[in-house]
């Protein structure tokens, strides 16, 4: 009790200087603490929004395979049921004017308790050519009441009136889908006679319990369905189905949180280093007073117990404030989405748990540094600095520990890198390239102390610029090159991860794009489904569209190419076509025909062609036979020569177009621009437009991950100015004499300027290479893995400054406070201090 | 303890101030628990001298020395130091008077740890983007012994060492006034007299202007002139005291035992200056 008395006492004392200790902490716990509320509540309130369709419903049936009206007659039927109604849903695609979506269309049935969402402005349907929208429809197609939409739902365009507006359901993953709702008499004029509903709603007589039903249901149901199919029918009551849905958001949510909790490790450990960092600082000030404590006979001990109990209540306080931040983030979130409204999932294991990881990270950390504090004689306590001896043999056993590792890391690496010489496969790759990059990560981590001082040695050269006061820092930074490595570590590492996850997309985007691209070398390969030809305008409108170097119309037609392909099928002159393809066409004369590579054609194969309608449907069955060459060239199509395909078509057209973009053209503006100059109506069988998503796609799931590793940096920061700020208290005589010798304010701040920022360069430098080889790394072991030749390298530029710029922004503002502290004591105060 | 009798050039320009404090005083903290440290000095520094300050322990001389070396701000009064008012000056010009005016010698904790001694002393003359004179530089580093240890590290020297660089590093900007606060209270006697001779020797070969506060006579003997403070006021200006006048101006200010208990004070710090050192 002592010792947690004086833990206490200590921390009234001092209660800034384990400030780092509690912000990383914290950090870390409001991150996982807002990870799984964040999930939860989102994932809560799309189980919401799926039994929302449900509406008050006592009974769900579901059954696929009958009639809808058979089914209807045989429920209601059953005693004790009230009302029943479809519940359709269909994917249509819904056009209005130029712009259209696809849309899930849902029934709204008559009875308004078995509505499936709330109305916000006009009516519910009732006739078949009426539906709602919603605000996702709005956003999409710019359409409100009145207006009039075209919907296709597979069995052609029917025209409908926009009669009211439904509330959009709320959340993070609710939103973006467009839902239609239409009255039954919309999908029976859809489906015809005979029409498949699967799901139905039943409302019980008042009095009855759902349950009861759900028996009688089924043996209704299954006497109107064919015999095969009774086993298929399922009544569930609708609390049932409720509680199955949260369960299963449940486990979903359980996935997400699982990806999220790695990197909430990654922000730990980060904080971790930190921690451990700081513990080391603080006790070493105190060392006086703990060599005081052991002259007066305080055992190691005590002194231990007393140190760890106050790490553990400044990670509890810590973890408090983290778990206030993290609640607050998450209601934010909740507010933004919209999830607010079905509640905030706040769960006690989701709470305890990050607060207990946040106490132990911290008391853990903090375990050598307080070892080393009470184990201390007290005579050694009362003396400067570890006697070089202790130095050395650590310094060795670094070397030898970490270059062991490194050529560990090294051999893995270079496994993993030529797996296809090695004759490696499949997985291993990945776990060898796994096991590799730990080995050389803690290489490079553990290496630190070893290098860092040569590298702050080497930034120094650029401080000499400054004149004395960049020479001073530098010798200043040289002083105590265990801390200075140790602050280096946790922002490399924060730097180094979201490199290497920046990198790997990176250079897997280029190899998988690298490997569409010569798979499908024509851009925009575009012909029209009525196969009528290209009208001029539109080829003149495309010419004018910016970032499109080349357009070319061409002869286009649709056959089946043996083996039951059937492909778009185009004249080619090959001198024209050469324009828009890496390497020229391979000889095509009016006996052959190109087409891609694919399973069991072979180059020198016959291949007749028999032709169809554009639609793909039998046309008028012309034939003719082809030697085939096999090229990518074909971008899965068949190449004829304009002399073949007239004869083989009975006649030559322009229905086809080959459009080649400008490679450092925005490609979503391109595909916007072209689609939008053609309207709908074209098939496009070039690879730009997907490319592009792919890309997209990868870009929006690295900004997400730099995001989430943005807590990691930003610990490490917070590590930065700490180091900062308790040099700066060490240091108080030294600023003073300085200002007494003629040191300016701002020459002082920017020495703790110029130090902050030799500590993030030197940090960025190192992180930027580890993670740049890591991430190529991973993602060549990810590409052998799947059976890909050879990664590109490829390095975001963007992100991977940005990431820089920030960490060295940030430092520099880490350094602002500690700086005016510094600079604004008067010299003679803080001459006095002992 | 007996003083030789210095050579003092006949027509040294004690004519000419180049520091001085009008109805200075100092107050810290306010209302009941003020302390008027200095409490209405006046005093002229002329050029050329050696100024000793002395009084019993509390009576103001190291914040008078503070006030007129524009290390610290004045309560009241005015001082000027080189042709300036110190008081009217901001913070960024009050700096640079203390590194172009101004050389300081502490009791410790003189020297910065990371930096040689070569780079100790010139570092007022690098903060102001100067070049050491090299004649200059090669005659202060003569003349206080310290050639063969320009490239050590203040952990590597003496205490006596460790002042010497501080008295060149003092000296080399040629400032207006150097000031020493209980230069020697950490050395040995024989150290001590070794460094006050040098502060002496700056003021009679370069015409150096020094103030210094200091609680032993035989350091006091060292100065042209002793002024003796008394709870914040000068009490006394004796100009070449004998040996027997100081002591008799500083016990009829002094308390009994506060010689004894300082010396005990000092022998404590001096040691704990050491361990800083080593640091
Ligand atoms: N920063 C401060 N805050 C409050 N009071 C102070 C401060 N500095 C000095 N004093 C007070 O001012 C008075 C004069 O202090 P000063 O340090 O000038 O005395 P001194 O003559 O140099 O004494 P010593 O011989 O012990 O060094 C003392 O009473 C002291 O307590
Ligand atoms: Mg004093």
């Amino acid at each position: 009790m002592t010792s947690l008395r004086i833990a206490l006492a200590e921390l009234r004392s001092h209660p800034t200087r384990p400030l780092a200790v509690v912000v990383a902490v914290a950090i870390s716990v409001a991150f996982m603490v807002a990870s799984v509320a964040v999930v939860q509540t989102e994932f809560h309130a799309s189980g919401t929004a799926m039994t929302r369709q449900l509406a008050d419903s006592d009974l769900v049936v579901e059954e696929y395979t009958a009639p809808a009206a058979d089914v209807l007659t045989a429920i209601g039927d059953v005693p004790g049921v009230a009302t029943v109604e479809p519940s359709y849903r269909f994917g249509a695609r819904v056009s209005a004017g130029e712009r259209s979506t696809t849309a899930t269309v849902g029934t709204v049935g008559a009875d308004p308790r078995l509505h499936p969402a709330v109305l916000a402005e006009g009516r519910w349907p009732s006739a078949p050519d009426e539906v709602t929208v919603d605000a996702a429809a709005v956003d999409v197609l710019g359409v409100a009441p009145g207006a009039q939409l075209v919907l296709d739902a597979g069995s052609g365009k029917r025209p409908a009136t926009v009669v009211g507006r439904t509330e959009t359901v709320a959340g993070l993953f609710g939103g973006g889908n467009v839902e239609l709702y239409a009255a039954p008499a919309w999908f029976d004029a859809v489906g015809g006679a005979g029409g498949v509903a699967g799901t139905y709603l039943v409302l019980a007589e008042p009095g009855t319990d759902p349950a009861t039903l759900v028996e009688p249901l089924r043996q209704a149901v299954a006497d109107v369905v064919p015999d095969a199919e009774s086993g298929s029918v399922d009544v569930r009551t609708t609390a049932e189905v409720r509680a199955e849905n949260a369960s299963s958001a449940l486990e979903g949510a359980d996935l997400m949180t699982v990806l999220l909790m790695v990197f909430a490790s990654i922000a730990m450990l980060v904080g971790a280093l930190i921690i451990a960092n700081t513990f080391t600082i603080v006790l070493a000030q105190r060392r006086r007073q703990i060599g005081l404590l052991r002259a007066v006979g305080g055992s190691a001990g005590q002194l231990r117990t007393g140190l760890l109990a106050e790490a553990a209540v400044i990670g509890l306080v810590g973890a408090l404030v983290g778990v206030a931040v993290g609640i607050g983030v998450t209601a934010v979130v909740a507010a933004w989405s919209g999830s607010i409204e079905t509640g905030l999932q706040v769960s006690v294991p989701g709470t305890v748990g990050p607060v207990l990881a946040g106490v132990t990270v911290t008391v853990l950390a903090s375990l050598a540094a307080v070892g080393r504090a009470a184990a201390t004689s007290p005579m050694e306590a009362l003396r400067p600095v570890a006697t070089p001896e202790q130095g050395r043999r650590a310094t060795v056993l670094r070397v030898v520990v970490c270059g062991l590792l490194a050529l560990l890391g090294t051999g893995l690496a270079a496994v993993a890198l030529n797996s296809r010489a090695v004759g490696l496969g499949g997985e291993l790759v990945l776990a060898v390239a796994i096991a590799g990059a730990a080995a050389l990560s803690v290489a490079v981590l553990g290496a630190a102390p070893l290098y860092v001082p040569v590298l702050v040695r080497g930034v120094g050269v650029l401080n000499r610029v400054f004149g004395p006061v960049g020479r001073m820092t530098t010798a200043q930074m040289g002083r105590n090159p265990a801390r200075t490595a140790a602050t280096c570590v946790a922002l490399m590492l924060a730097v180094g991860v979201t490199v290497t996850l920046q990198t790997g997309a990176a250079t897997t985007e280029r190899t998988l794009i690298g490997d569409i691209a010569e798979r499908f070398p024509v851009d925009f390969s575009l012909t029209r489904d009525d196969g009528a030809d290209i009208p001029l305008e539109t080829v003149e409108e495309l010419r004018a569209v910016d970032g499109i170097e080349r357009v070319m119309t061409l002869p286009a037609g649709r056959a089946d190419v043996g083996g039951g392909y059937l492909s778009t099928v185009y004249g080619v002159e090959p001198g024209a076509a050469d324009a828009f393809l890496p390497e020229p066409l391979p000889t095509l004369d009016d006996r052959t025909v190109v087409l891609s590579p694919r399973e069991g054609l072979r180059a020198g194969d016959e291949v007749t062609l028999t032709t169809a309608a554009p639609d793909g449907s039998e046309g008028d069955g012309a034939s003719a036979t082809f030697t085939a060459v096999i090229s990518h060239a074909a971008h899965g199509n068949a190449l004829l020569t304009e002399q073949a395909f007239t004869e083989l078509f009975g006649g030559s057209n322009s229905a086809g177009l080959w459009l080649d973009a400008d490679p450092r053209a925005d490609a979503a503006r391109v595909v916007a621009d072209v689609s939008s100059v053609l309207g709908s109506g074209y098939l496009d069988v070039g690879v730009y437009q997907q490319s592009a998503e792919f890309a997209q796609l990868l870009d929006a799931m690295v900004l997400i991950a730099t995001g989430l590793l943005g807590a990691a940096v930003l610990i490490s920061l917070v590590g930065v100015g700490n180091t900062l700020a308790l040099s700066v208290i060490e240091r108080t005589r030294e600023s003073a004499l300085l200002r007494a010798l003629g040191l300016q304010r701002r020459q002082l701040r920017l020495m703790l300027l110029l130090e902050a920022l030799s500590l993030a360069v030197v940090s960025a430098v190192v992180g930027v290479l580890a993670g740049g080889f890591l991430g190529w790394l991973g993602a060549s072991a990810l590409m052998g893995a799947v059976g890909q030749e050879e990664a590109v390298l490829a390095i975001s530029w963007p992100s991977t400054l940005g990431v820089v710029a920030v960490a060295v922004a940030a430092a520099a503002l880490a350094s602002v406070l500690p700086g005016r502290r510094a600079a604004t004591a008067p010299p003679v105060a803080a001459l006095a201090v002992e | 303890m007996s003083t030789a009798t210095r050579p003092v050039p006949p027509d040294a320009p004690t004519t000419t101030v180049v520091a001085s404090a009008l109805d200075l005083s100092k107050v810290y903290g306010s209302g009941d628990t003020a302390v008027r440290a200095v409490d209405g000095v006046s005093v002229n520094i002329h050029r050329g001298t050696f100024t000793a300050i002395m009084g019993p322990s509390g009576s103001g001389k190291s914040t008078l020395m503070h006030c007129l070396a524009g290390l610290d701000r004045t309560t009241g009064g005015k001082v000027f130091l080189a042709g300036q008012e110190l008081s009217a000056l901001d913070d960024r010009r009050l700096t640079r008077v203390r590194r172009d005016q101004v050389g300081f010698v502490f009791q410790s904790f003189n020297l910065l740890p990371t930096l040689t001694a070569r780079e100790n002393m010139l570092l007022p003359l690098d903060l102001a983007g100067r070049r050491p004179d090299p004649d200059h530089l090669r005659e202060v580093v003569d003349a206080l012994g310290l050639a063969d240890r320009l490239g050590h590290r203040p952990s590597e020297l003496s205490g006596g060492q460790q002042q010497r660089v501080a008295i060149a590093r003092a000296l080399l900007t040629r400032p207006a006034v150097v000031f020493a606060d209980e230069p020697t209270g950490a050395l040995d006697s024989a150290t001590a007299e070794e460094v006050l001779g040098l502060l002496r020797g700056s003021v009679d070969r370069l015409g150096q202007t020094v103030v210094m506060v200091t609680h032993d006579a035989h350091a006091a003997s060292f100065a042209d002139r002793v002024l003796v403070m008394g709870d914040g006021r000068l009490v006394d200006d004796l100009d070449r005291p004998a040996p027997d006048q100081l002591l008799a101006a500083t016990t009829a200010t002094g308390r009994a035992g506060a010689s004894s208990r300082r010396t005990g004070g000092r022998g404590e710090q001096a040691r704990h200056t050491l361990d800083e050192v080593g640091a």
